[in-house]
């Protein structure tokens, strides 16, 4: 199993036109069956449609658009790129080791 | 009916011995795929609406011929998937498990195919016989998606049918199918979905410890899944059913794995990938959609309000060129017309009789007959917005200013729709999908001051307040939309605690409307709202008529007036004399009765120098307090019929009721006890 050094990020500071991997999702049951059901479980690629730094936000995930809540978002982490990381605000920015994710 | 028997490795989707000239079909679906299409054409008027037992979730029966043979078909609720997570889900799933009918149909949306087949995987464990019908094949191949349903249906074991619902392609061949596989003529050999490996020893074990104790006709398998993913109906009804020690077992292996939720439906997502990666052509990466290129602008945060108030300005415009004068012309010659004829024909009659029947009952009726053209121009709008795909994009540049009071941003629009008239408001709440929101949104209905209700401040507010008219409508008009926010705020924070509905929707793709889908909808509406909101309208019309005109014939001698002036004291904290709580009362008719029943009790008979007279007659701090509780005051009769309807509890409705009586008072009192100190 591959290890590699990630940056992880919530899904609501993700710039718009970026496509991230989903990590876990933190929080309760409800929002989490919700969310697995559309489609977000781990490994699955997420494309940011609409990002705006305020308001909710559109998200590409499996062939399907969905608009989510930013208190939504933020209970999403994802993976990103170091290239993408760059432009994103540090402080939201966790480095860390994480194994292979199984494939989407 | 015997309960089918389950083996704890096997389900059986043996075809159930049935009548021969008969079929019980189910359609299956998520939201925005054209399964109601697909129902109208099959059942055309053919079907019913009504409730699923006990819920106030809409349930449509039909059915059709085919071969020779009488098909049922029931429409489920449209869900994502099959978890316990809302009163639909549980519905479909309840549905299919205890009534078992012989073939789901489930319908997909081709352009989404992934996230639609997740609903397969969720289904094929099941007892029932399932048929794919790839709806909207036009649509994918337009977003550059192209798919082949006979490698679909390889890969899945289950038949695959093409078929665009709108244009009525494909569907003779789906019912052909459907025949086939429901008489058992087609092999049938579903490639069920795996959990997740890691998962896999944990799903055995728990399939083991809870096999002998699941009611029938449950499958042991699909109850231990479901187990996994904490379904809270389920392990509700597991708790119940397994012995003490067996309970004990199975919550202790499911603390142990409390990521199995992922690990289930990341199975099904890795069943979905190899069915999608088997048949699927996808578009070039970075290729810009249709649906792409008009959300660009349609959910803007700037842009997308423009959009938006352009759309609304259309719909009220349609509303007042078209439905207005409709409804006067029936108004005037149809209603007064058969007032007249009625007023003669009734002549030999005693006063109360034809008093009971011209005024009374035709009064009630006339209501119900003018509210028509407004409601077929709202519901019509209500429709094709959802159809096209554009009402998601209204909920969504909503949602934040929605979000402040504690509504989701499909909460919008109806709670807009209320400024013509808070009776399609209240039924236009259906296309929110939360319950609780739903029914909060309802409450609030009545809060939007409505066309008559802005007709009654028109008229009175130039003879109160004069060249300061203008501005003191405009602050009713915000003070009533700020109370609006404020109990919206307090319902939700206080009453209706817990968790906010998450905001989470879908965003469909855009595509043209199907004029026989709408035009059922509406039709169906309009059914529903004279056979069941239309009864009570009649009814409680003729009782208000006969509480102020009996016990001899006028108003001022009324029961109501007798009630006003008991009430008095109450008044007098408002500075409001029992003539204006009169008026108040009758406005529960109808808002614009006020006006009318002002007239009588202020200027008598004649009506001559009502201006000059309720000028004279009411103190400026009076009149203020009167027009606040006015636009505050409970719903019209009509309206609260259709809470009733739209709730299915009288409870609610009450506390509504009770609620605004309790708000308006408050709010006048207020309002009198400034004005005093205020003005002279």
């Amino acid at each position: 199993m591959a290890e590699a050094r990630k940056a992880i990020v919530p899904l609501d500071v993700v710039p718009a036109g970026e496509t991230v991997l989903l990590q876990e999702i933190v929080g309760g049951r409800g929002i989490l069956s919700q969310l697995a059901t559309l489609g977000f479980t781990p490994g699955a690629p997420l494309t940011m449609i609409q990002n705006f730094g305020h308001g909710p936000l559109i998200v590409q995930v499996r062939d399907a658009r969905i608009a989510l809540g930013r208190g939504e978002a933020r209970h999403i982490l994802v993976q990103v790129d170091e290239k993408t990381a760059e432009r994103i605000d540090p402080r939201f920015v966790r480095r860390t080791f994480v194994s292979r994710l199984p494939d989407a | 009916m015997k309960a089918p028997v389950t083996s704890c490795h096997t389900v059986s989707t043996a075809v159930r011995p049935s009548r021969p000239a008969e079929l019980r079909v189910a359609l299956a679906g998520q939201p925005n795929v054209g399964k109601s299409t697909l129902f109208n054409l099959l059942t055309g008027l053919n079907q019913h609406v009504g409730n699923w037992p006990g819920k106030t979730v809409e349930k449509k029966e039909g059915y059709f011929r085919h071969d020779g043979l009488h098909i049922e078909l029931v429409d489920l609720p449209g869900t994502y998937s099959l978890t316990a997570n809302s009163l639909e889900e549980l519905i479909a799933r309840e549905y299919i498990i205890q009534e078992r009918p012989d073939v789901v149909v489930v319908v997909l949306d081709a352009a989404t195919l992934e996230r639609n087949l997740y609903l397969v995987a969720e289904l094929l464990p099941l007892p029932s016989r399932v048929v794919v019908a790839l709806n909207m094949i036009d649509v994918a191949e337009q977003e550059g998606v192209h798919i082949e349903p006979e490698v679909l249906q390889a890969a899945l074991g289950v038949p695959v049918v093409p078929m665009v619902a709108t244009k009525n392609r494909g569907v003779r061949e789906l019912v052909d199918v459907v025949v086939r596989l429901g008489r058992g003529e087609t092999p049938y050999e579903p490639k069920l979905p795996q959990v997740r490996a890691d998962h896999q020893q944990v799903l055995e074990q728990v399939k083991e410890l809870i096999c002998p104790y699941v009611p029938a006709p449950y499958p042991p398998g699909w109850a231990a899944l479901k187990l996994l993913e904490g379904d809270r109906h389920l392990t509700e009804m597991m708790d119940r059913a397994l012995p003490a020690d067996i309970r004990q077992q199975v919550h202790t292996l499911l603390a142990q794995h409390d990521d199995a939720l992922m690990a289930v439906a990341s199975g099904r997502y890795e069943w979905v990938g190899r069915m999608v990666r088997a048949a699927v052509v996808r578009p070039q990466a970075g290729q810009i959609t249709l649906t792409g290129r008009i959300d660009r602008w349609a959910t803007h945060p700037f842009w997308g309000l423009i959009i938006l108030a352009g759309v609304l300005g259309i719909v009220f415009w349609l509303t007042f060129a078209i439905g207005s004068p409709i409804q006067e012309w029936l108004d005037t010659v149809i209603i007064n017309g058969l007032r007249g004829w009625l007023s003669t024909a009734l002549a030999w009659a005693p006063a109360w009789l034809s008093g009971a029947i011209v005024d009374g009952m035709l009064g009630g009726a006339g209501m119900v007959v003018t509210f028509l053209p407004i409601l077929v121009i709202f519901f019509t709008v209500l429709a094709l917005l959802e159809d096209t795909g554009y009402m998601a994009r209204a909920a969504f540049v909503m949602d934040r200013f929605m979000h402040m009071m504690g509504l989701h941003g499909k909460s919008f629009l109806p709670l807009l729709l209320g400024f013509g008239c808070n009776v399609p408001a209240v039924m236009g709440t259906r296309i929110i999908d939360t319950p609780r929101s739903r029914l909060l949104t309802i409450m609030l209905a009545p809060l939007v001051p409505c066309a008559a209700r802005m007709a009654v401040i028109a008229f009175l507010t130039p003879i109160f307040f004069g060249r300061s008219a203008a501005l003191v409508a405009w602050g009713l008009v915000a003070m009533s939309l700020i109370v609006l926010a404020l109990a919206g705020l307090l319902v939700s924070k206080v009453m209706m605690k817990g968790e906010r509905a998450a905001f989470i929707m879908e965003l469909p793709l855009y595509h043209k409307p199907n004029a026989r889908t709408i035009a059922l909808q509406v039709w169906q509406h309009v059914q529903e709202f004279l056979r069941k909101a239309g009864t009570l309208i009649l009814i409680m019309a003729l009782v208000m008529w006969a509480l102020s005109t009996m016990p001899a014939g006028d108003i001022e001698t009324s029961y109501l007036a007798a009630f006003g002036r008991w009430a008095a004291p109450l008044g007098a904290l408002l500075g409001m004399d029992w003539r204006m709580l009169v008026a108040l009362l009758s406005s529960f008719v109808a808002k614009e009765n006020a006006i009318a029943t002002m007239a009588i009790l202020y200027a008598g008979a004649d009506q001559a120098g009502l201006v000059e007279r309720l000028g004279a007659a009411v103190a400026p701090a009076s009149a203020l307090a009167f027009l606040v509780v006015q636009i505050l005051f409970i719903p019209c009769v009509a309206t609260v019929a259709a809470i009733r309807q739209e709730t299915g509890s009288w409870k609610w409705t009450i506390a509504n009721i009770l609620g605004l009586l309790v708000i308006s008072f408050s709010m006048g009192i207020l309002v009198y006890r400034l004005a005093l100190l205020i003005l002279p």
